[in-house]
């Protein structure tokens, strides 16, 4: 499928011009890794934004007391994920590994950069998306803590 | 009531603006006084506004079925509700109540979708700065998370010896 398509199907998205999603998907670069691949590794520093178009990726944290990671989401296609540590330039809080082969689109830092400070029509969508995809993540680490055992 | 000035409360806010933006934003933000212990936001609630804090305290917390776990509080300068916003089902993901006699400027979530269109410089700012308000309250869950999920660890290596 075209990733233009893709993007067209995914709800993020659907602030998107015709145009927008065109020059969008020709800013991404698609890539694909095994079964087991460390996409993002936790507590490096992020320099790049990744949507994922097949697959799952498991998002795991390293526990301490275990030694062990432990996993706290898992994405889905549409999903964006690595957005936090190019927001807010801090290292990454947890590692993302496919579980099972992925294709992936990759935004460069650049790119996220000049789109999430921009007020041109494409940048106000793009900005609409990255706002949606956290919305979903606090959601989803508050549904977390709902039910995470209470040893505080 | 003292009607705010935008630009000397928020001198950040109003510089990303611009004069003409935050001119624009003073007039569709109403202004509503917040007595201490009163919840501003109800868990799991229709929410059709977000919030400006101008002065006080809110406490972020949400209910569990063994009492409410505290994710944050926010002061002035920082929003509330704008995460059922970007959300489908306009849902509240937590309880938010003032711990202190607090000020806030509210915004209808209807008066920003009109923005994205009659003014969409001015929505494109206040969608930056709800990112990176949302994605600090990422952070903090992140790492209540990463604790909670420790703790557990710890207790489960070493249980409580039994007489």
């Amino acid at each position: 499928m075209l990733l233009k398509n893709f993007l067209k199907s995914q709800p993020i998205f659907i602030g998107l011009r015709d145009r927008d999603l065109d020059a969008l998907a020709r800013a991404i670069e698609i890539r694909e890794f095994p079964d087991g691949h460390a996409i993002i590794q936790e507590g490096r520093s992020g320099k790049e934004l990744y949507l994922l178009i097949e697959g799952q990726v498991k998002v795991a944290q390293y526990n301490a007391e275990t030694g062990q990671l432990e996993q706290i989401n898992l994405i889905q296609p549409g999903e964006l994920f690595g957005m936090l540590s190019l927001i807010d330039h801090l290292s990454t809080s947890a590692s993302c590994i496919s579980a099972g082969p992925v294709k992936i689109g990759v935004l460069q830092r650049n790119a996220y950069n000049l789109l999430a400070q921009a007020s041109a029509p494409i940048a106000q969508g793009f900005q609409l998306a990255v706002a949606k995809q956290l919305a979903s993540l606090l959601r989803h680490q508050e549904k977390v803590l709902r039910s995470v055992p209470r040893q505080v | 009531m003292e009607m705010v000035d935008f630009t000397n409360a928020f001198p950040k806010l109003a510089h990303r603006l611009g004069v003409q933006n935050t001119a624009l934003l003073a007039t569709l933000m109403r202004e509503r006084e917040v007595p201490a212990g009163t919840t501003l936001i109800e868990d799991r609630t229709l929410a059709n506004s977000f919030y400006l804090v101008i002065e006080g305290e809110f406490r972020v917390e949400v209910p569990r079925t063994d009492g409410a776990i505290e994710i944050g509080r926010i002061g002035h300068g920082k929003w509330i509700g704008e995460i059922p916003l970007f959300s489908d089902d306009h849902l509240s993901t937590s309880r938010i109540v003032a711990t202190a006699p607090s000020r806030v400027l509210e915004m209808q979530h209807a008066q920003f979708w009109s923005a994205r269109t009659e003014n969409p410089d001015l929505a494109s700012v206040l969608t930056r700065e709800f990112v990176d308000h949302m994605s600090e309250r990422a952070r903090v869950a992140d790492e209540l998370i990463n604790h909670c999920l420790q703790k557990a660890a710890s207790v489960r290596a070493s249980p409580p010896s039994q007489a």
